[in-house]
């Protein structure tokens, strides 16, 4: 049992901490540890700190990721060009969403389900394919317009990362076996962190209470089953 | 309907192919994100040799905020209450999206192993705790004796 440890440390170095699978985006902290870009985000939100050693995450820090460029990541990019593209709508025009979540709505969509939930930066969206909007579960009122076209379609960037003006493109295309760095400025936030007045308003600490103010209290009248969720984690797993 | 993100599908698969010894974490069959917990008690601490139930709960904003852990068996430490609920800083303001399930758990059953009654939640068993101990862990014994064996 005591070899789990050792793979647990070698899978650590190829998996982000946050959401336990591949960097989607590397993205670096000050402090030097790396994760999802938008596993940044929930973090930069929510606790302010980097989830490794809990480190302060500057509140400027997101004006100006630093994102590591890799290989890996170019082949990523290459592989979703082939199939149809989900955008959300921002202030001024279209955001891809990132490669994983695309491949989450593209499935779900053509598996005739009538919607997809994503984690997105730590927080949970509905998307309705009816509707076609996507809907913060937590607050009903962010909404966003969204939409499946080819990969072609005008978009300001990937997931709130801006690459229209094809810096970022470049530095990617390099061959160089070492990550480069990338200082990409955002735009604009992304999934509802400012709404469409501009007004910023991220609240993280109210909107969790709020979120898990039933659940505690759930905890405390001895059972916390909600038998209505419900959901084969073999389905879930493909 | 909730989704289940990839997070807790790979954490449960985990927990299931390489359980952690002494602590065993089952999803339960109509919610994926409650799970039904045994932690056996430490060697050589009060509890040794009781079988301890937990329920744990991954709220929504889960691995963002902590999961909601319960003892179900009644227990006599500082740092638990009479509800079962748990003292325990990584589960509040220490909480870190890189914790996993399995981690909280091993931090609870080093909690039992080192019970810290300067930072109490159950104050009376504290307060014994600090000033008679082997009264406070005769307690201990009879409690696990009593409410986590044979059961």
């Amino acid at each position: 049992m005591n070899e789990n440890d050792d793979s647990n440390s070698r899978k650590s170095e190829l998996d982000c901490a946050v959401c336990l699978q591949k960097c989607n985006h590397p993205t670096q902290l000050p402090c030097g540890h790396v994760f999802c870009f938008l596993c940044v985000k929930g973090i930069a939100f929510q606790s302010k700190k980097c989830a490794m050693c809990r480190a302060d995450i500057p509140p400027t820090y997101l004006d100006n990721p630093i994102l590591l460029g890799t290989k890996d990541e170019q082949d990523n990019i290459n592989t979703t060009l082939e199939v149809n593209q989900w955008f959300y709508e921002g202030r001024n025009g279209w955001w891809k969403y990132d490669e994983r979540s695309n491949s989450e709505l593209e499935s779900a969509f053509n598996a005739g389900e009538p919607d997809c939930t994503l984690l997105l930066a730590g927080t949970l969206y509905n998307i309705d394919f009816q509707s076609m909007t996507q809907v913060r579960r937590s607050d009903q009122t962010r909404r966003r317009r969204v939409r499946r076209d080819t990969p072609m379609f005008p978009s300001k960037g990937i997931a709130g990362i801006k690459t229209d003006d094809s810096t970022a493109r470049q530095v990617k295309s390099d061959d160089e076996e070492s990550p480069d760095v990338v200082h990409v400025p955002i735009e604009e936030e992304i999934i509802e962190i400012s709404d469409d007045e501009g007004n910023v308003h991220i609240e993280p600490d109210i909107t969790l209470q709020d979120d898990v103010s039933h659940v505690t209290e759930a905890i405390r009248s001895v059972s916390l089953e909600e038998p209505n969720v419900s959901r084969s984690l073999n389905r879930e797993d493909t | 309907m909730a989704a289940l993100p990839r997070r807790i599908i790979k954490e449960t698969q985990r927990l299931m192919q390489e359980p952690v010894p002494g602590i065993s974490a089952v999803p339960s069959e109509t919610n994926a994100r409650y799970f039904h917990v045994i932690v056996t008690g430490p060697e050589d601490s009060p509890f040794e040799g009781g079988l301890f139930k937990l329920e744990l709960f991954l709220p929504e904003d889960y691995p963002m905020s902590a999961p909601k852990v319960r003892f179900i068996t009644k227990i006599y430490h500082p740092n638990i209450d009479r509800l079962g609920r748990i003292c325990l800083d990584i589960l509040k303001d220490k909480w870190s999206p890189a914790l996993q399930i399995r981690t909280v758990l091993l931090s609870i059953q080093a909690l039992l192993s080192a019970p810290n009654p300067d930072d109490p939640l159950a104050n009376d068993v504290a307060e014994l705790w600090k000033v008679n101990e082997s009264e406070a862990i005769r307690n201990a014994k009879e409690w696990t004796r009593r409410y986590a064996m044979d059961n």
